[in-house]
């Protein structure tokens, strides 16, 4: 395993330091070392949710935390919030409920509310996953402007995050890789996916025999979209757009406002479970949110997962990368693996239409390369893929048809 | 009205809740903080936690009591044993229904606190009042607690039928649900792990004044309330252990 070394003497103040390199690079190792280094240095790694505090009602007082104790009035407070607020676009989400945002939006308040501290040395763990461009942006702009020592990881950084460092640290990454034969993967029930006239909310729970369905405000309305097996509809958009509740929808944990959502001519969520999994299965963003097995291996034991046969189960860990850590704890894999895990329990479903929600975050080259031929296995063995991706390289390799939210 | 108001209330109801008072006066102060409940819209969520965990703990104190008080005024009995006897007496569930009043009186003043203020007006309040910071998190964590457990809880089962656990049954939903609790120990262990260190960073138990994003109104009468509750229930209080005794 190659390693980084971060010195004192490189985090000075008006440094930008980008440490690039694929899984098990020792990127996240040098941050924590940096961290439990210096007592002047702010950390920011781990899933985005888990770094909100829950002890806020609105993102303006999850922002504010860190700075109580250091401003002299309530006006310099708000005037604080309100700047760093502007600088990551979040300014409209003040008011809202940080337990209710997308991804992506929890992502940028993680961010806001500790750049607004000042701290010395900041370090930031892969801070542009799951972040649309125009968010991307305004991050390194305050990673440009800040005024201390930054220092952050990225696995495939694009050009702009290059130029935003003054300098990059290295290690380079594996691509290629054989192609693999699909004939162990098997096939999959072939079903289009119709959407007409659409409405999804994430408040939209279907209603059950103990419980009304309740009446939810739409996110999106009058989506319109026919997907023949074999496709793969790349669904992009800006962060809060209701991407992944559109695929929430697909996947049947919604039901839809209003409209019509099939798969095959069935609706997802008007069906039992068993029958649910045979239409679409959902590989969520949050992977650490999705494992139930204490086990790699047990997680192919689960719900749909059964579906696979032992063999196209070995294939699938195998050809994901996963097969020497079966006996593994989920919880104890690199994030890229977990996206992994997560994509290959859901792929062994064998679901109509698999769906994708960034299932590139964190993801080195040859795990991206993976998992652009795991979607082209699935379209040749039948099924449909539906993508949502901030993912510029996935986006330009997959061809398909795009369904873009506002 | 102001955090401090709520605090101070569900305080002073929290001290009348442990007072051996009359079973009227039990009356009276559970149908007192009933009114601030529904005055204040949280009726709803009172009375699912009333069911789930309040109600049963106070109804299972009334009956214990009730059968099993040594009482004189014997109303019905029961022996399913020969060496055991249970009779229904009028001082057993006078008894009964003096705890259970204080029982359910007692949850509803933890209700006040966690249902009518927010974790951070709780924390405006504390905080004004120069409560050490590591104590204001305790008591606010502690109070958070629940609805975070929920928020996993939900996190979970989304997950199950995200994986097409079985739910085609109550049983096979009890035995999903008891599949999924060790993963959802484990992810809150996890979780909070990343939190801590996050609440670390932030300075939550950092010393001194605070300022806060949120201003609350306040106002004269809220003021005296303040002053007068507490001074009201120190006085039923000395009353109760007759300080007062020959005074008049």
């Amino acid at each position: 395993m190659a390693g980084f070394k971060l010195s004192d003497d490189a985090l000075k103040a008006g440094t930008r330091i980008l440490l690039v390199g694929g899984r098990s690079s020792g990127k996240t190792a040098a941050l924590n070392a940096v961290a439990e280094r210096r007592a002047d240095a702010v950390l920011v790694s781990g899933e985005a949710s888990a770094q909100l505090t829950a002890l806020a009602q609105t993102v303006a007082e999850e922002i504010s935390l860190g700075i109580e104790t250091d401003v002299p009035t309530r006006a310099d407070l708000l005037h604080a919030v309100e700047t760093t607020a502007e600088t990551f676009g979040i300014s409209h989400l003040l008011d809202a409920n940080p337990l209710t945002l997308s991804s992506g939006q929890t992502q940028l308040v993680v961010l806001a509310a500790n750049f607004i501290m000042n701290a010395p040395a900041l370090l930031l763990d892969e801070p542009l996953t799951g972040l649309d461009s125009s968010a991307r942006r305004r991050v390194l702009a305050a990673i440009a402007a800040y005024p201390g020592a930054v220092a952050w990881t990225s696995t495939r950084p694009a050009a702009e995050e290059k130029d935003a460092a003054t300098r990059v640290l290295e290690v380079e990454q594996v691509w290629g890789g054989e192609f693999v034969s699909g004939e162990l993967f098997g096939t999959v029930e072939p079903r289009s996916l119709e959407l007409d006239s659409l409405a999804i909310s994430p408040d939209s729970r279907p209603a059950r025999p103990w419980r009304r369905k309740a009446v939810a405000q739409a996110v999106q309305e009058n989506l319109n979209l026919h997907l023949e097996p074999g496709q793969v509809l790349r669904l992009v958009g800006p962060n809060g757009a209701g991407k992944t509740t559109l695929l929430k929808t697909i996947a049947g944990l919604l039901a839809p406002v209003s409209g019509r959502l099939t798969v095959g001519g069935v609706s997802p969520s008007a069906v039992p479970t068993e029958s649910r999994l045979e239409l679409a299965c959902l590989a969520p963003q949050n992977p650490s949110h999705h494992f139930l097995a204490s086990t790699v291996e047990g997680e192919f034991s689960l719900g749909a997962a059964r579906r696979s046969t032992d063999a196209q189960r070995d294939f699938l860990l195998e050809f994901l990368g996963l097969n020497l850590s079966l006996e593994t704890h989920p919880h104890d894999l690199v994030p890229v693996e977990m996206h992994l895990l997560a994509l290959a329990t859901a792929a062994a479903a064998r679901a109509s239409c698999l769906l994708l929600d960034e299932p590139t975050g964190r993801t080195d080259a040859r795990g991206l390369q993976r998992i652009i031929e795991l979607v082209r296995l699935y379209t040749q063995a039948g099924g449909s893929v539906v993508l949502a991706t901030h993912d510029g390289q996935l986006f330009d390799t997959l061809a398909g048809p795009v369904l873009e939210l506002s | 009205m102001h955090p401090r108001t709520w605090v101070v209330l569900s305080l002073c109801a929290l001290v009348l809740a442990l007072m051996p008072l009359s079973l009227a006066a039990r009356v009276v102060l559970l149908l007192a903080q009933l009114t601030l409940l529904v005055a204040a819209g949280r009726l709803r969520g009172f009375l699912l936690f009333v069911g789930v965990g309040l109600g049963p703990v106070a109804l299972m104190a009334f009956l214990v009591q009730a059968v099993s008080f040594s009482g004189q005024t014997v109303l019905a009995s029961w022996q399913p044993f020969a060496f055991m006897t249970f009779a229904v007496t009028v001082e057993g569930m006078t008894y009964g229904a003096h705890l259970a009043l204080q029982i359910l009186n007692f949850g509803t003043a933890c209700s006040l606190l966690t249902l009518l203020t927010t974790t951070a007006g709780l924390r405006y309040a504390l905080n004004s009042w120069k409560v050490p910071s590591r104590l204001v998190f305790l008591l606010v964590a502690s109070l958070n607690a629940p609805a975070q457990l929920i928020r996993y809880i939900r996190i979970e089962q989304e997950a199950a039928r995200a994986r097409g656990l079985d739910d085609s049954s109550w049983l096979a939903r009890l035995k999903g649900n008891l599949k999924i609790a060790s993963t959802l120990f484990t992810l809150i262990l996890l979780d909070h792990q990343v939190r801590g260190r996050a609440l670390d960073y932030r300075g939550i138990e950092l010393a001194g004044q605070r300022v806060f994003v949120r201003d609350y109104p306040d106002s004269g009468l809220q003021r005296v309330l303040r002053w007068a509750l507490p001074l009201c229930c120190l006085l039923v209080v000395l009353l109760h252990f007759g300080v007062f005794r020959g005074w008049f």
